[in-house]
């Protein structure tokens, strides 16, 4: 959904970026960068967490940056939708990545392993429409909470913050967001109880 | 259905959707993902890089090299122990209201941008505003004037600008309903209503806002930090109303968790 703030807020559009680019390389590079980093490290850190760290996550999408400005080197007149663009390259950025720190993080793979993690990633897809429809029903439930449990649980359970992260980012020590986060846990599960959810649906 | 995180693979739509309502980056982690990019491309990235090479032999006994630094040290630190710890205090004090005073400054003045201000009064745009559900209303003529802060062209780098200074918790304060400092949320004043025009508008690569008469030069107190924790203070600073700024420390840097307009 593109909301209507996106309109005003990126006054700077995709023609205009791509047209910086070509005037000034660098500038250009600064400017998408600025405008698309949240998107690109949304993307990353929801792929990420769990295998990764916060280095790992920050070093994918320096990656997924450089391979962006690659492609539009080499397609500087593209009039393609830049968003559209940038989120495939982040995501196939994302999904080598995980695949890399998931070899790393095992500390033998034999070949049929490798072969056996890869399958597990593929989904039936039975199970993709079950985990699209869980989706829509936990963020419809996650919309009815507060600003700030929505802001709790995002920044948790979306981008796998660590406490310690959200704590600096909120300005609030660790123990407030541990305390904060339990609270909005504990709303949600009553939502989803009531909405009929009662596994545990959120990353362990 | 196994138990599998739910956003691990996200549409891009929603991936888009968190990033602008629920940022997560803090200024100094754009930065240090900038940075790195740059290292990656061979730009040097980071201002000082320090190479050491080659190798010192070591000789004598080692606990007799760490017992004679620690008999240094406490030598050192016995003679000129209380001048440092007074100095490094000064220090900080002096460090806290520098970056007390950068903030505020930076937020007030981009903020008037978003409350019509800080025009250079040429070249101006017109335009002509009507209402197609107000037919009664026979519309009239907006001005708006190039703003004189050659730091923002778009409204785009106003918003990012101000993203950098506060806290995401609070950015969306300020986005949503005005964390109490605007009259509407950022995105509201923005893109304007039924009743009001935006508040700006990028054209040709620069910002104009809403023309006004020449305002008077607007009085601005000196920073007064308040009140002061190890990671949080409060500074007040007097405009045409008085203003309590909280800011906590987060670990890189300060940024602006809250505004209250107080009373005197």
């Amino acid at each position: 959904m593109m909301n209507a703030f996106k309109g005003v807020d990126r006054i700077m559009t995709d023609s205009r970026l791509r047209a910086l680019m070509e005037e000034s390389p660098e500038a250009g590079q600064r400017a998408l960068f600025e405008e698309y980093c949240g998107y690109v490290y949304a993307i990353a850190a929801a792929r990420l967490k769990g295998c990764g760290t916060a280095e790992d996550v920050e070093e994918c999408v320096a990656d997924a940056f450089l391979d962006i400005f690659t492609a539009l080197e080499k397609s500087p007149s593209g009039d393609g939708d830049l968003t559209a663009l940038i989120g495939t390259i982040a995501r196939r950025r994302a999904i080598d990545t995980y695949r890399r720190l998931t070899l790393r993080n095992s500390r033998t793979v034999s070949l049929g392993e490798t072969d056996a993690a890869e399958t597990a990633d593929v989904m039936s897809v039975d199970d993709e429409a079950d985990l699209a429809e869980t989706r829509r029903i936990v963020l419809g439930q996650i919309e009815k909470l507060g600003k700030k449990d929505r802001l709790m649980l995002i920044h948790y359970y979306y981008y796998g913050r660590t406490l310690a992260q959200i704590a600096g980012t909120l300005g609030i020590s660790e123990s407030a967001a541990q305390k904060r986060i339990q609270r909005a846990r504990k709303k949600l599960r009553a939502l989803l109880e009531k909405a009929g959810i009662n596994e545990e649906w959120w990353y362990e | 259905m196994s138990k599998k995180d739910i956003f691990s693979d996200p549409e891009s739509e929603l991936a888009e959707r968190f990033s602008a309502e629920y940022p997560a980056l803090s200024r100094a982690e754009k930065q240090r993902i900038y940075s790195l990019i740059q290292q990656k491309q061979g730009r040097g990235a980071y201002d000082s890089e320090v190479t050491v090479s080659g190798v010192e032999r070591r000789s004598g006994r080692a606990w007799q090299r760490a017992a004679g630094i620690a008999a240094a040290f406490a030598l050192i630190a016995g003679i000129g122990g209380s001048t440092f710890f007074l100095h490094m205090n000064r220090v900080r004090s002096s460090e806290r209201l520098a970056a007390a005073e950068q903030l505020t400054d930076d937020f007030l003045t981009a903020a008037n941008l978003l409350t019509a201000g800080a025009q250079d009064g040429a070249p101006t745009l017109c335009f002509y505003r009507y209402s197609s559900r107000n037919s009664g209303w026979d519309g009239g003529d907006v001005h708006y004037a190039r703003v004189s802060d050659d730091r923002f062209t778009s409204c785009g780098e106003l918003v990012t600008f101000i993203d950098g200074l506060v806290t995401n918790e609070y950015m969306y304060e300020l986005r949503q309903n005005g964390g109490g400092y605007f009259s509407a949320g950022i995105r509201e004043l923005l893109s304007g209503s039924d009743d009001t025009a935006p508040v700006l508008i990028s054209y040709c690569g620069e910002l104009y806002s809403p023309q006004t008469s020449q305002p008077a030069e607007a009085y601005i107190s000196a920073p007064v930090i308040v009140r002061s924790g190890i990671h949080e203070m409060t500074v007040r600073r007097d405009t045409d109303e008085p203003l309590e700024f909280h800011m906590v420390w987060n670990g890189s840097e300060w940024q602006i968790s809250e505004i209250e307009r107080t009373s005197e």
